[in-house]
């Protein structure tokens, strides 16, 4: 996704430290509590000053109203360290997009949240045989 | 205007990362946008090399051809579990897509 570049730093601003020592337990601890923001767009799982890190900012009303507007299936999660990533399939209205939702929960609340986006584009429009997944 | 030298954010510290597979990871990007070496191409990419990346091509030969693109990979954060590795981070312009830095994720 192309960026302006007074946009760049906000993009990427933040902590996530997919090295960080974490018990096993904790990490998948943190998926579990990705995976249910994903799939029930539960408010309870999101820390009260979340943080979207994007120009426009978001909070926990924007990641709702995020989640509850389109149908997502979830392809696959990584976690490590204190971070998870989620590759999501979506649907708006007609619009399909894969977006790669990248999260930071923190006492079981996700605190920070990145997102990046791009269309789907189809086998038969694709140079790979193998388009996204 | 080109926005290679454009202040960023402090990316990710190489010298922290101890996990062997995020180091082959970043290592073979690096070969490709930072050393442009096609050798280390045939060292980190196996042959038949499945890309994900809908506008780029499956097999090594098309990563040596990414060897001549003259943009770089500014990597701030990463996730590794399993068999996979995943960095969050921007491509720097000038990109095949123009004069903007490209948002990314690979996986």
């Amino acid at each position: 996704m192309p960026i302006p570049a007074d946009a760049v730093e906000s993009f990427l601003s933040g902590g996530g430290d997919g090295g960080a020592d974490a018990a096993p337990t904790v990490v998948a601890r943190n998926a579990a509590r990705v995976r249910a923001f994903l799939e029930k767009a539960g408010e309870d799982v999101l820390a009260g000053d979340v943080t979207w890190h994007r120009p426009a900012g978001g909070s926990v009303q924007a990641l709702l109203d995020w989640r509850s507007s389109r149908e997502i299936e979830i392809r696959r999660t990584i976690a490590s360290g204190d971070s998870v990533l989620a590759q999501l399939d979506t649907h708006r209205q007609d619009r399909r997009q894969v977006t790669y939702a990248w999260f930071r929960p923190h006492d079981d609340r996700i605190t920070d949240v990145w997102m990046v986006t791009q269309d789907f584009v189809g086998e038969s429009e694709a140079a790979t045989r193998h388009p996204h997944f | 205007m080109l926005l290679i030298d454009m202040a960023l954010p402090t990316p990710l510290d190489r010298s922290s990362v101890s996990d062997p597979r995020v180091q082959r990871v970043l290592t073979a990007m690096d070969g490709i946008l930072v050393d442009h070496d096609e050798a280390a191409v045939k060292r980190d990419f196996h042959p038949d090399f499945v890309q994900h990346n809908p506008w780029a091509k499956d097999g090594a030969a098309h990563v040596k051809e990414m060897c001549a693109f003259e943009f770089g990979v500014h990597v701030q954060r990463y996730v590794v579990q399993g068999d996979l590795v995943a960095y969050h981070g921007i491509y720097t312009a000038p990109n095949p897509l123009g004069d903007q830095p490209l948002h990314c994720v690979d996986v």
